[in-house]
């Protein structure tokens, strides 16, 4: 076999001793109307190349880079290529058995590692914002294990480095599925104790048509004496309140029947203890609780109903009583969802949030209802939703987004919003003629702010809170090679 | 990893439109390229491999292959003439980790294939112009060093690219521009770093002539052997980095029509460069070169050799230095029918004559000298090689100074075992008025030739007890052997220089290194550095004792690489790594462990000014280097 992979090598790095590049060109030109004194001021226009560039010199290794040329990069005159990503690789497998090692520089994707219940991972968390630079192993065997470990650097600040390790195993013709999580967050001031670590272990198992999902946690910050010493203090008596962070969740349970419809019922627990860290994840502590998410699909008509319901707690403690007290949250998710005949669909929601706090109650009431086409001439939203009802500042939001195809190769897309609450009422149009110059290049000419909206339409907190119009012209071509 | 791949790719596949037909004899792929010789299907189908599928090209142009696949999901691309290229009629991609794109093919039974022929990809790759050429390197080193509370910290991460465009204008004519990105040495956050102008050249290769210009590229060196252009400095540069220029020199089809008329080789060649940077620091040098051959088995060579360096101190001031070199070469080769191959027998000789001046009003001579060289070689047919040269080298500058060189040796070389022994010799006769400045500058740094401002040492680190004595001799070994451990190759070499004032003398210095490289598989080898030095210098105040654990300075290497060629590979070790990238030719070389001597102690440019406290810096590196013990992992990727 090696030696079949000796020739493979040799034959094929004359085949493979070449590059590929793809990239992406953009350039923006706009106006903007400033003030009614100086109305439409010419902005600077933007121009950005971005080049990747893939090789593969040989068969089992792999270099990536990509620049970009950007000319608002430090507001200079003269587009720079700089740097932007890179990573070089190495990889190779027989009979099942692999490994793959890759040096890679400000690449987030490296970082990423099969999911965890309890978040044990965040990528944005490790990443350094983008900027992390290390190394990446992964190995595997034929036995269905894995092993996948991690170091980085983060290229600012002072240096901090983290370590990442996974093993994942999956047993019995997949019916049980464990694995293993290793991470440690090294600070650059180099203290013996200076560091985060956490360890869990996740277990998945399937019996039927249930589904069992249960991971746990144990953190340490040993360079935090609160900490360290809240947690000893739990050890003994009150363990799930140390260092500790558990969550599981049950999948599979339904009641009906094939004419009735099925109500399927997924509940599930969590604790995150109050001496429980995690800076390198989901950091949540101090939090008990648990859920039970359901959804009904209505027989012989395209109707799905769905129930969430979640309830936790945070201990608070009194320092004056001495005594310990629990502020409740709870969240009630109901919503159905229709889809009518000829491309219609309609969306109804209603949350509601009741929140405790030293003592206060406060209440988040949504509502929300959604209706949308589409077909081959156009595609309509329209939105509606109302923040904190029967609140003093409750507000009433509605969007629409219609999207009109005029020919083969010219769009128009148009998005509007407004905003009503006790004490104004805001709006935001926006609009775009779109023209597609076939699969790799887009010509745009808009008008009104693009962003309001964009992620969610009437969800899109930022508008609902201080969005408003403005009245901007943009041109914008795009080119991808 | 591909499994993750593949994973990937399962959750990614959406609504496909696909360009493949199916049969009763499977799934025909389609590649439209008129101008490729040859077209490969590789994908998760044939585990990417890039010479399983070849693809056939029928009479419309278009290149086919039909496969039988088992229901499932495929990634795949097609490789036209060494280029990767997606299905573009395929509008189901996925990006393949890699900044490009795999075509995804979704086959579960007959009736799950769409076509639409009119349906593009999405994104389209670049079919680069043939003419345009991507060479370079990239390299990535990860260094994790143990702090003072005994955890191993992640260094920045070093990533190094060299990024070189090539561009073939027609077959006599390229050019070639290398642009550099190294985040260390621009000393600033990876996201800040940018693509940097390296080097340059030009090549044109006309009827008679071949011209090249080029832009700190170390490519010249004359083949006399005083070397006065290249050959520079302990680690033998060629002449051309941090300078720009142009050379000319006559082509082969020049030799030939002149060998026509008259039989004698006719080769010559000018050089004229400028020193990178804002001083005028200029270089002329031209070579002619007569070759007379007899009977194709002997040959007698005439060089003649004329170089010129003018530095621009002032708008009434330069200094020059002017070098005339004469050499004659005569080669031997004696054949016979049960030999393996031809014994060469060599002599050769140079003399050098150059003038160090001030040109103001008028021109004012405030060094002269000259070199001599006569040497001889002889290679026996088998595996042996013996070599001897003595150079003379003489000059006048506060008085008249001198020194002969004798340089000795052998290599011999077989399948399993090879020796390499060295003896080099060398006696000064330093004019008393001479101090420890001057004495540096033109006995040791530039080693006798006469050139002042030479900008690479010529002494290397093993011979720093010896300076300023007025002989020394310096005894290179080096043996390799090879074994068969389970039918692997264990590779042992053992290297020991010893530095001594004279043959009988004892050492003052002495290196030994000893290293194993174990080949466990056919990629992956299993290596071990250790480097012992041994100090003798009471000067120096540098005695090593082993017994006391006195200047015992031991350096050790662990190494685990996986090879995929000698410029592919990656490597996980923990110790003192020898093997470093020299930054001036992006080359690998075994001096990492001098280098990093000479960094931290300083040592080259104390010695521009003193000897004293030598020791002292030498123990301080030593002792840095030992405690510089680190985990690391580098990897190469040349292109």
């Amino acid at each position: 076999m090696n030696k079949i992979f000796y020739i493979l090598s040799i034959s094929t790095s004359l085949l493979l001793s070449s590059i590929n590049m793809e990239g992406f060109y953009e350039g923006q030109f706009g106006r903007g109307y400033e003030s009614d004194f100086f109305d439409w001021n010419i902005w600077d226009p933007n121009y950005y190349l971005e080049t990747r560039i893939n090789g593969s010199p040989t068969y089992g290794s792999n270099f990536y880079i990509k620049f970009y040329a950007d000319k608002d990069y430090s507001r200079s005159q003269r587009p720079l290529a700089v740097f932007s990503e890179g990573n070089i690789e190495f990889r190779n497998e027989i009979n099942g058995n692999g490994f793959s090692s890759v040096f890679f520089s400000r690449e987030s994707r490296h970082f990423w590692i099969d999911g965890s219940m309890l978040g044990i991972i965040n990528t944005s968390s490790v990443n350094n914002d983008g900027n992390g630079q290390g190394g990446r192993f992964d190995l595997w065997h034929r036995s269905n294990g894995s092993l996948t470990y991690v170091f980085s650097d983060f290229s600012q600040g002072e240096g901090d480095d983290i370590h990442l390790l996974r093993y994942r195993q999956s047993l019995f013709k997949n019916k049980l599925n464990t694995g293993l999580f290793f991470q440690r967050k090294l600070y650059s001031s180099g203290g013996e104790l200076d560091y985060n670590q956490v360890i869990a272990n996740d277990i998945k198992v399937s019996f039927g048509r249930f589904y069992f999902t249960s991971e746990v946690a144990l953190s340490a910050v040993p360079s935090d004496s609160i900490i360290t010493q809240l947690a000893e203090s739990y050890q003994k008596e009150k363990f799930l309140k140390s260092n500790v962070a558990i969550k599981s969740e049950l999948r599979g349970i339904r009641f009906g029947g094939v004419k009735s419809g099925y109500w399927f019922i997924n509940p599930g627990l969590f604790s995150y203890g109050d001496a429980y860290r995690n800076y390198m994840g989901d950091n949540q502590y101090n939090r008990h609780g648990y859920w039970i998410n359901s959804y009904y699909l209505v027989p012989q008509r395209a109707i799905t109903v769905v129930l969430n319901y979640s309830r936790y707690s945070k201990m608070i403690p009194d320092s004056t009583l001495d005594v310990e007290t629990y502020d409740p949250t709870t969240n009630l998710y109901s919503e159905m969802y229709v889809e009518f005949i000829n491309g219609f669909k309609g969306k109804v929601a209603f949350n509601k949030k009741d929140e405790v706090w030293q003592g206060s109650e406060y209440k988040h009431y949504d509502f929300f209802t959604e209706l949308s086409v589409e077909n081959k001439l156009a595609k309509l939203l329209a939105q509606f939703k109302i923040k904190d009802l029967g609140e003093t500042w409750e507000k009433h939001i509605v969007g629409i987004e219609l999207s009109v195809n005029l020919a083969e190769k010219w769009r128009i897309f148009t998005r509007g919003l407004v905003t009503n609450d006790r004490v104004s009422a805001r709006y935001s149009f926006f609009t775009e003629l779109q023209y597609r110059t076939g699969g790799n290049a887009e010509l745009y000419l808009q008008y009104g702010p693009s962003y309001w909206g964009q992620y969610g339409l009437v969800n899109d907190d930022g508008f609902a809170s201080s969005g408003s119009m403005k009245k901007e012209l943009r041109l914008i071509i795009k080119g991808w090679f | 990893m591909r499994k993750i791949k593949l994973v990937s790719v399962l959750l990614l596949i959406t609504s496909v439109l696909y360009p493949l037909k199916i049969t009763d004899s499977g799934i025909i792929f389609e590649h439209e390229d008129n101008n490729a010789n040859s077209v490969y299907l590789v994908g998760t189908m044939n585990d990417w491999d890039t010479t399983a599928t070849p693809m056939n090209k029928d009479e419309d142009g278009i290149w086919r292959v039909s496969l039988k696949l088992n229901y499932g999901d495929y990634a795949y691309k097609f490789m036209a003439d060494g280029n990767w290229a997606i299905d573009e009629y395929n509008s189901s991609i996925e990006d393949d980790g890699y900044g490009g794109s795999n075509s995804i093919v979704s086959f579960y039974g007959k009736n799950s294939l769409k076509i639409d022929k009119k349906n593009k990809a999405k994104s389209i790759q670049s079919s680069f112009n043939p003419k345009v050429y991507f060479k370079g390197q990239y390299f990535s080193q990860n260094n994790f060093q143990e702090n003072n509370s005994n955890q191993y910290m992640l260094d920045k991460p070093e990533h190094d690219l060299n990024f070189g465009i090539q561009v073939k204008f027609n077959s006599d004519f390229e050019a070639y521009t290398l642009f550099n990105v190294n985040n260390i040495k621009e000393g600033t956050d990876m996201w800040k770093t940018h693509f940097n102008y390296k080097r340059s050249m030009f090549k044109l290769n006309a009827d008679y002539i071949d011209i090249i210009a080029f832009d700190n590229m170390g490519i010249f060196s004359f083949d006399s052997p005083l070397n006065i252009i290249g050959d520079i400095g302990y680690n033998n540069y060629d002449f051309g980095f941090n300078y720009s220029g142009v050379s000319a020199q006559t082509s082969s089809l020049f030799t030939d029509n002149f060998l026509s008329i008259i039989p004698i080789e006719i080769y010559g060649k000018v050089l004229l460069a400028d020193k990178v940077g804002f001083t005028e620091d200029d270089v002329s040098a031209s070579r002619i070169r007569l070759t007379k051959s007899f009977s194709n088995k002997n040959k007698l060579i005439l060089g003649l050799s004329h170089y010129k360096y003018t530095t621009n101190l002032s708008d009434q001031f330069y200094q020059e230095h002017d070098n005339f070199s004469y050499d004659i070469r005569f080669y031997k080769q004696i054949q016979k029918s049960n030999w393996k191959d031809s014994m060469i027998f060599s002599l050769s000789s140079e003399f050098s004559q150059y003038e160090n001046s001030d040109i103001t009003s008028f021109k004012n001579i405030w060094m002269s000298g000259y070199n001599f060289y006569l040497g001889s070689s002889l290679k026996f047919p088998a595996a042996l090689k013996v070599y001897g040269n003595y150079i003379h080298s003489s000059f006048d500058i506060s008085g008249s100074s001198s020194v002969d060189k004798i340089n000795l040796g052998l290599n011999y070389s077989s399948e399993r075992f090879s020796w390499n022994v060295g003896l080099n010799h060398w006696e000064n006769n330093i004019s008393d008025s001479l101090g420890w400045v001057d004495y540096y500058k033109y006995f040791e740094k530039s080693g006798g030739n006469g050139r002042w401002y030479q900008e690479y040492s010529e002494t290397s680190f093993e011979k720093y007890t010896l300076l300023g004595y007025d002989k020394g001799v310096l005894l290179n070994s080096k043996i390799s052997y090879t074994f068969n451990l389970f039918k692997k190759s264990l590779k042992t070499v053992l290297i020991n220089t010893f530095a001594k004032q004279g043959l009988l003398t004892n050492p003052k210095y002495i290196e030994n290194i000893f290293i194993i490289e174990y080949e466990l598989s056919d990629v992956w080898m299993l290596k071990y550095d250790l480097r012992i030095p041994y100090y003798n210098d009471s000067f120096l105040g540098l005695e090593t004792d082993f017994t006391d654990n006195k200047d015992v300075f031991i350096d050790e290497y662990f190494e685990l690489s996986y090879n995929i060629s000698s410029d592919i590979w990656v490597s996980f070790g923990y110790g003192i790594n020898p093997f470093s990238m020299d930054n001036l030719t992006d080359k690998f070389h075994y001096k990492g462990r001098e280098e990093y001597l000479d960094s931290v102690g300083g040592l080259p440019s104390h010695l521009d000014l003193y000897y004293g406290g030598l020791g002292a810096k030498i123990r301080q590196a030593e002792d840095s280097l030992m405690n510089n013990k680190m985990i690391l992992m580098r990897a190469i990727i040349k292109f």
